[in-house]
């Protein structure tokens, strides 16, 4: 974050600034109505000791003392603390009408085999595909192939690297950077296992059930950090009982240089509340509303690229669920410098279901899981550069 | 004469063919009205059941064989109706022909299809079918992104759950008909409408005899020495103050000494009401303090004929949040 940030959206406003050091400096000195009093009971100590006089003093010392404090303490304060003023801004997202169409990354055939993913048929109940998909840092790829009790890793390129078993039941979130992969079971085992990319097991951590579902899993330099109901985000460690400690937020970018929070209700403006770390500054806004052409039904993701931009993702409101090769997904990134940009997305994932709809990658590129009838397609969209809107 | 023998017989056989094509079948005959609350708490009993595919009873509130996803969803919304006391009738077995995906995602029965997600309310369910494959989940709420929370049943080896889930644009918004236009935390009838379950201990009788009861009937037990009691287990929204209000029907052979007790985080609170009179009415219990979530335990009222000295009746219950604490 810096000082006085100007934003660079065009619909952007600044919020009321926050008093600076200076302004406290001068109310604590603005206490002329007090001073006289003062000086008059010193004058009038010369002349006369009489109670009244000493009734006198004694308010006076208090009116003193209660500045005097007063200055103590904003001084305190802003000596304290360099956060600067917040900043704001409102982004519009535009109704987009063509969905990306992405470039295939690979396609990993139906079935248990070295490669493949999901089942050779449906079974009844739910048709089940790989539940998630993660992107470390470094461009792997972890898929969580749930059905077959593993985790099928790629190279940045897509190409095979390993299968490796875990030991949940049904797992359905996964996060990796560049040294750990967590698998987290939310609704049989509730555990979190953490492996090496090799596969072997670094820590298991069993969880409460909470009365928020879990709805996010996030590694950050070999920590794991559990969401309950997109709004609260506890670091899990080996050996934690208790995960009422919670973070400001979700961790955003691949070495969780900032923290954010969003809120959304129907028919309401999105919002954002980043919460940078000081010592890592980012240009992007404090706080982000979204401004949207097209109704939004509800919050699909919250992210950071390397570079620091933030990327939003909703689903949109369409008011014909029937309609084909609509763009029902749409994600924003906000950076700074530069104007924000968006892309738009199908969610039509096809004959399975994959879980989450897609990825954020490091580099900012979403990597968006298709089960089509040869087997499972990994897609990915780019940003468009330099979009104005 | 002859030709008007042969209009009126062919008349006749006209209007016998009508009937038969106008006349509902089993599956299509009437479903009670039920409220929002009433379909939740029923999905939560569900939790933690086993996917058994094929079926669509549970014993609730405890472990062992469940539902698959469209028998969780009849059962949620007791339709049909024969589901409404399928245990405690002793039919566990698998009604059939039984709705399926294919018959929620066509509009195959006493539900609607919603122009648009944004309408969807808690008790309303969502379904995908592409003609070979589908599912349906029960939509419970949205959370702080309105993104859905829905109660399922998943698949083979999976059990009931509640849980955060995407669910793409192959979902459609259905609704069941015949859901109560209110909001209230109302539940008639003891929630778990079946004597294997923990929400009825000892036998209770179905009635409609007497009026002013809510919905479709009520349940009644006459006084007895042994463990008899009916109880009500919502899931709260929100923690809160609420107060708690009973309805029965009354009558000169009910208890005037009917022993309810209210199940809070802080303890068993015992209170009396006299089922004599006001009946049909909605009779303030108490004012007691609950935790969000669902839990007989800690979050739920019950009414006991032990020890009563007349009829008790089980009707419904009604938990209506409180503003200000005490």
């Amino acid at each position: 974050m810096r000082n006085n940030h100007r934003s660079p959206y065009g619909r952007g406003a600044p919020s009321p600034p926050t008093p600076t050091p200076g302004a406290c400096r001068a109310s604590a000195g603005d206490v002329p109505p007090a001073m006289p009093a003062m000086r008059g009971g010193k004058a009038c100590r010369r002349r006369s000791t009489t109670p009244r006089m000493l009734a006198g003093f004694l308010v006076a010392a208090i009116i003193m003392a209660v500045i005097v404090a007063g200055a103590l303490t904003a001084r305190a304060a802003a000596a304290g603390s360099d956060r600067p003023a917040a900043t704001s801004a409102v982004i519009r997202i535009p109704d987009l009408k063509t969905p990306s169409v992405g470039v295939r990354l690979v396609m990993l055939p139906w079935g248990s085999g070295p490669g493949a993913v999901g089942l050779d048929k449906p079974l009844e109940g739910l048709a089940r595909g790989p539940e998630a998909l993660a992107v470390a840092p470094d461009g792997r790829i972890a898929i969580l192939d749930s059905v077959n009790g593993r985790v099928v890793t790629l190279d940045s390129s897509g190409a095979f690297l390993a299968a490796l078993p875990i030991e949940l039941s049904a797992p359905r979130f996964i996060a990796a950077d560049d040294a750990t992969i967590h698998v987290l079971d939310a609704d049989e085992d509730r555990r979190l296992v953490s492996l090496d990319w090799r596969g072997a097991v670094l820590g298991r951590r069993n969880l409460e059930a909470g009365d928020a579902p879990i709805t996010g899993l996030f590694a950050r330099e070999g920590q794991a950090y559990v969401e309950w109901g997109h709004s609260r985000v506890a670091a899990v460690r080996a050996g934690d009982r208790d995960f009422s400690a919670t973070q400001p937020g979700r961790p955003l970018g691949p070495h969780g240089s900032a923290y954010a929070q969003a809120r959304h209700t129907r028919h309401g403006h999105p919002r954002i509340s980043v919460v940078s770390d000081p010592r890592r500054p980012s240009g992007v806004p404090d706080e982000l509303e979204f401004a949207s052409d097209v109704p939004l039904e509800h919050l699909v993701s919250l992210d950071a690229d390397a570079q620091g931009a933030v990327i939003l993702g909703a689903r949109t409101e369409r008011s014909d669920p029937r309609q084909e090769n609509a763009p029902a997904l749409v994600l924003v990134r906000v950076a700074d410098p530069g104007p924000p940009t968006t892309l738009a997305l199908d969610d039509t994932g096809g004959i399975a279901e994959t879980g989450q709809p897609y990825a954020v990658g490091p580099d900012g590129r979403i990597y968006q899981p298709r089960a089509t009838e040869q087997g499972y397609v990994v897609l990915v969209h780019a940003f468009p550069q330099g979009e104005s809107l | 004469m002859k030709r008007i023998a042969a209009r009126s017989a062919g008349g006749t056989i006209l209007g016998l063919l009508a009937l038969l094509c106008w006349f509902p079948s089993p599956a299509l005959a009437a479903i009670p009205t039920l409220t929002r609350h009433e379909i939740l708490a029923r999905a939560e009993s569900a939790l933690g059941t086993d996917y058994t595919w094929g079926q669509e009873s549970w014993t609730p509130n405890a472990l062992g064989a469940g539902p698959d996803c469209s028998g969780f969803v009849l059962k949620c919304w007791e339709t049909p109706r024969s589901m409404l006391y399928q245990e405690e009738d002793g039919v566990n077995a698998s009604i059939s022909p039984r709705y399926t995906t294919y018959s929620f995602f066509n509009e195959l029965g006493p539900w609607t299809t919603l122009s648009e997600r944004a309408s969807l309310q808690p008790g309303d369910a969502l379904v995908r079918n592409n003609g070979s494959s589908g599912h349906v989940v029960l939509y419970a709420e949205g959370d702080g992104w309105d993104y859905p929370i829905v109660y399922e049943a998943p698949y083979t080896g999976a059990t009931v759950r509640r849980a955060s889930r995407y669910l793409g644009s192959e979902y459609e918004p259905i609704r069941r008909d015949g859901v109560a236009t209110t909001n209230s935390m109302i539940l008639d009838n003891p929630t778990a409408k079946t004597t294997g379950g923990d929400d009825i201990a000892g036998t209770w009788t179905r009635s409609t005899s007497t009026a002013g009861y809510f919905q479709t009937d009520y349940q009644v037990r006459a006084a007895t020495t042994d463990i008899a009691w009916a109880r009500w287990t919502p899931r709260f929204t929100s923690s809160g103050y609420y107060t708690v209000y009973l309805r029965w029907t009354s009558g000169w052979n009910r208890a005037s000494n009917a022993k309810v007790t209210i199940n809070t985080p802080g303890g068993q609170v015992i209170a009396r009401v006299d089922q004599r009179s006001n009946g049909g009415l909605w009779m303030k219990v108490g004012r007691y303090y609950f935790q969000a979530g669902y839990s007989s335990g800690t979050g739920s009222v019950a009414v006991h004929a032990t020890g009563a000295d007349g009829y008790v009746v089980a009707d419904a219950a009604y938990f209506a949040p409180s503003l200000t604490s005490p």
